[in-house]
């Protein structure tokens, strides 16, 4: 079965730039959509279907009429292995500047967000904010994320050593994949162990919407900048990535992207996920 | 008194004590001196005060060291890296093993009996938080007691008859990634000891506690304010260039980092008891990544002479400024006493990860020879030994925006942890070398949203001088006044351990792949070898019982596929290449742990 799915796909590559009407062809006999997804990346996915990206991909099978199958990875630095193997055929959640797939289209857009507690109205929304710069003004980021990179340019990130060293088990980041729970930064903030949180939004949007403490999430302002001008962004695309060279799919995606838009936009909004619009 | 000594060609150790009655000092460890003054015992893991590492003794020569044979052996009962040696005292041996860092006592008159044991409950935890394996360097002697540590922090001195804890102190938090693999080093009535964790931006220290009550007497930073890392008046006077006390220790970072800075110390010490000064290596700053942290990074990456007294700094000689291939300066000082232009001359020699051979003035840090281990090395095109700067060669660098091929040494140093030997009549030192290279590709992979993943692809293989281009290892004979080599036993895996030097014109060291081998002192010749259960990474060690001379060494390998993890070469899926030595070894032993004697 396997091997037939692979020479299948291979007729695919083999005839992509040809015509549309081979593609369709072949689509009809490619009834499978093989997803690359996180095994354990909630809020994103896990294996048992709770995240988000899993109802996306759900609604991606509906509307192209194949299957969905998950193909799971758990080190999230060769995220793009699984693609380039040929075992899935489409990554959800990716950057769209990552170098090493083929985006689509974006499919939706927002940003880093400070999470805080409503009632001790932390009134925080840009990286130029007076209280960031307070030695005892506590704030986590996830490691190697644009937060770390500000906390540096501010100084304040040897402040903070200690909370990275702990939520990343004491375990280096270099080389290495170190899975941080993004519900651990938002508990921190509910249970004022920390101040504040700079995550990105779709990490922390169900978690702040269920936390049983009221808490808000405020979008960044996209003005930080590193002390030589350098913008470090705050607000991104999402794309989905396929395989370099998979025009085809890739045609075939931003076409449901296209289509189904409100449909996506309805997973990420129950998510609790602040959109920001698409240019 | 000097010359006497080296006339007369006994170990370092003893003409270490001969300068000690001299010099008439009264607080020593009577009872650590007086063990180190029996010819036989082995009380000391670096040989003695001096850290030569070798030894008197001599029934065990040339012409019948092909006769020697396995006397006994003891299972730790534990795998895991075990570094270091064995301690003899009396007729009583202490052998220590990898984690959970047992203890064992054995009386050599029976040694298929324990007579004691000491095995700690260690919260599992604390594994996790080591970098590099679980090793263990070994124990140490003084006051009628053995004085261990424990990775999880804890310092001990257990009573050498019968075990009794006299006291524990928790030294270092494994809570905040910081433990403990050194072995203690005691002299007078103090005990030294240092962390390890640099990797998790532990600030290093050095820590003496008293010998008695396990006090902590003063600590000495390795990063920081002057008066944390203690650095005398008149620090460096002799050689202001090396940087004087004007707050170093936070001017050469960025803001704050130095109070992540790393810098720990986990080797060898070594003490001149006529000076008073003892000596050992800083490490490597963190975090690794050095973009983060612009600067010399003082005073990580240093050798250091401190009053073993106060603590405080006589001088301090940064190897490697910025230190972007963690060189971690930690090795073995080892203190000899040679003329240097016609003229007797007080000297510590240190071959440095970064694969240079530093000989010092231990008496004011004056810096005499600064040469190349092997012609390899090219991270450095020099020494300077005016400023006494290293040259660098950028091709060579592993900056996070470069990508460099060919570079030697890699990240694991032409010279690790071992302890090397020194013979004294021929002055000579005896050093266990790798010669491995690596190519560096840094990369930075995005995840989500401008999170990134950083670190750098390593490749590493054989240096390029080896017989066949297959070794990855040597031992080398070299004049500790001028840096060259006399003659060179290559290796196809390292001799990780280092080496001992016996007085029968023998040296002895371990491999990588579980060899214990017996070479002529003169040209090198291999006269003897044994294949223990699992490969060696600890150093040799001698001692006489009831007239017979024995040689003992620790066998279980680790350590070495430790150091490729902190690179995460063991993940054949990040495509790193993982190190080919490791791949390669694993054909040759597996993993035990232990201890072997051998005898006539």
């Amino acid at each position: 079965m396997q091997i037939l799915k692979s020479k299948f796909y291979k007729l695919g590559l083999n005839i992509l730039v040809m015509s549309i009407a081979c593609l369709s062809a072949t689509q009809s006999f490619a009834a499978d959509l093989n997803v690359c997804a996180g095994k354990n990346e909630l809020p994103f996915s896990n294996e048992a279907k709770e995240g988000f990206e899993n109802d996306i991909a759900a609604l991606l099978g509906k509307a192209m009429n194949r299957k969905v199958n998950f193909v799971w990875w758990s080190n999230a630095m060769h995220i793009d292995k699984d693609l380039k193997e040929n075992k899935c055929d489409v990554l959800l959640g990716a950057d769209a500047n990552d170098p090493r797939i083929l985006a689509t289209n974006p499919y939706y857009k927002t940003g880093y967000v400070f999470v805080t507690r409503v009632d001790r109205e932390i009134d925080i929304d840009s990286w130029d904010h007076p209280y960031l710069k307070e030695r005892n003004f506590r704030i986590g980021v996830m490691p190697d994320s644009p937060g770390k990179n500000m906390l540096l340019q501010i100084n304040r990130f040897d402040d903070m050593f200690d909370y990275f060293t702990e939520i990343q088990n004491f375990q280096s980041t270099r080389n290495r994949y170190i899975r941080v729970e993004p519900s651990r930064l938002v508990n921190d903030v509910a249970t004022q162990y920390i101040h504040a949180a700079m995550l990105w939004a779709p990490e922390a949007a169900r978690y702040v919407r269920d936390s049983k403490v009221p808490l808000k999430m405020t979008l960044v302002k996209d003005n930080a900048k590193k002390s030589n001008g350098e913008k470090i962004p705050m607000h991104y695309e999402v794309v989905m990535g396929v395989k370099k060279g998979n025009e085809s799919l890739k045609a075939e995606l931003n076409k449901v992207i296209e289509s189904k838009r409100s449909e996506i936009d309805a997973i990420l909004k129950h998510e609790g996920i602040p959109l920001l619009p698409l240019n | 008194m000097r010359g006497k000594t080296t006339r007369v060609g006994i170990g370092a150790a003893v003409s270490g004590l001969f300068i000690l009655a001299a010099a008439g000092l009264a607080h020593a460890d009577a009872a650590l001196d007086k063990s180190l003054a029996t010819s036989g015992n082995w009380p000391v893991q670096t040989g003695g005060y001096y850290s030569q590492h070798n030894s008197p003794l001599s029934q065990i020569n040339k012409s019948n060291v092909k006769n020697v044979k396995a006397a006994w052996s003891f299972s730790t009962g534990v795998l895991n890296g075990h570094e270091g040696a064995p301690l003899v005292i009396g007729d009583m041996m202490y052998v220590h093993s990898a984690f959970p860092n047992n203890t064992y006592a054995i009386n050599l008159n029976d040694p298929g009996k324990i007579v004691w044991q000491h095995k700690p409950k260690q919260d599992a935890s604390t594994k996790a938080v080591m970098c590099c394996d679980v090793v263990d360097r070994g124990l140490a002697y003084g006051d009628g007691s053995i004085i261990k540590k424990q990775a999880n922090g804890h310092v001990l001195s257990l009573d050498a008859k019968t075990g009794k804890t006299n006291w524990e102190v928790e030294v270092c938090d494994p809570k905040v990634g910081s433990t403990l693999t050194q072995a203690p080093f005691v002299a007078k009535d103090t005990v030294l000891m240092g962390c390890s964790g640099a990797e998790l931006g532990v600030r290093g220290a050095v820590n003496a506690l008293d010998l008695k009550t396990g006090e902590l007497k003063w600590r000495a930073f390795a990063t920081g304010p002057d008066d944390e890392v203690r650095l005398a008046k008149d620090f460096n006077s002799a050689n202001p260039h090396y940087g004087t006390a004007t707050g170093l220790g936070t001017k050469t970072w960025e803001g704050d980092a130095w109070k992540i800075g790393g810098g720990t110390n986990w080797g060898w010490y070594a003490y001149d008891p006529k000076l008073n000064l003892f000596y050992y290596g800083s490490g490597n700053p963190a975090p690794w990544n050095e973009t983060m942290r612009p600067g010399d990074n003082k005073w990580t990456m240093t050798i250091w002479g401190r009053d073993l007294d106060t603590g405080m700094a006589k001088w301090g000689y940064q190897k490697t400024p910025h230190d972007e291939w963690d060189f971690a300066g930690v090795n073995q000082m080892v203190l000899t006493d040679q003329p240097v232009k016609g003229k007797m001359t007080p000297l510590l020699s240190h071959i440095d990860r970064n694969g240079i051979l530093y000989t010092l003035n231990r008496e004011n840090g004056n810096l005499i020879v600064a040469e190349k281990v092997d012609p390899a090395v090219n991270v450095f095109k020099k020494v300077d030994l005016k400023t006494g700067t290293p040259v660098r060669d950028p091709e060579f660098s592993t900056r996070m925006d470069h990508k460099g091929t060919n570079i030697c040494p890699s990240a694991m140093g032409f010279h690790n942890q071992g302890v090397d030997s020194y013979d004294p009549e021929s002055r000579t030192l005896y050093a266990g070398l790798n010669h491995i290279c690596m190519d560096w590709e840094p990369f930075m992979l995005p995840y989500r949203a401008g999170q990134f993943f950083v670190g750098a692809t390593l490749a590493m293989y054989p240096g390029p001088n080896g017989p066949t281009k297959k070794e990855m290892g040597q031992v080398r004979a070299f004049d500790l006044t001028t840096g060259k080599a006399k003659w060179t036993k290559w290796e196809k895996f390292a001799a990780w351990g280092g080496t001992l030097y016996t007085k029968g014109g023998l040296v002895w060291y371990a491999t990588l792949d579980g060899y214990l081998k017996a070479l002529d002192n003169k040209d090198g010749k291999e006269l003897w070898n044994f294949k223990m259960p699992s490969g060696g990474i600890g150093s040799p060690m001698t001692y006489s019982f009831k007239g017979k001379q024995y040689v003992g060494s620790m066998y279980g390998v680790g350590g070495w596929p430790g150091v490729g993890l902190v690179f995460d070469l063991t993940d054949p899926s990040a495509g790193l290449g993982a190190v080919g030595a490791f791949k390669e070894l694993q054909h040759h032993t597996q993993m035990g742990g232990g201890l072997m004697v051998f005898g006539l």
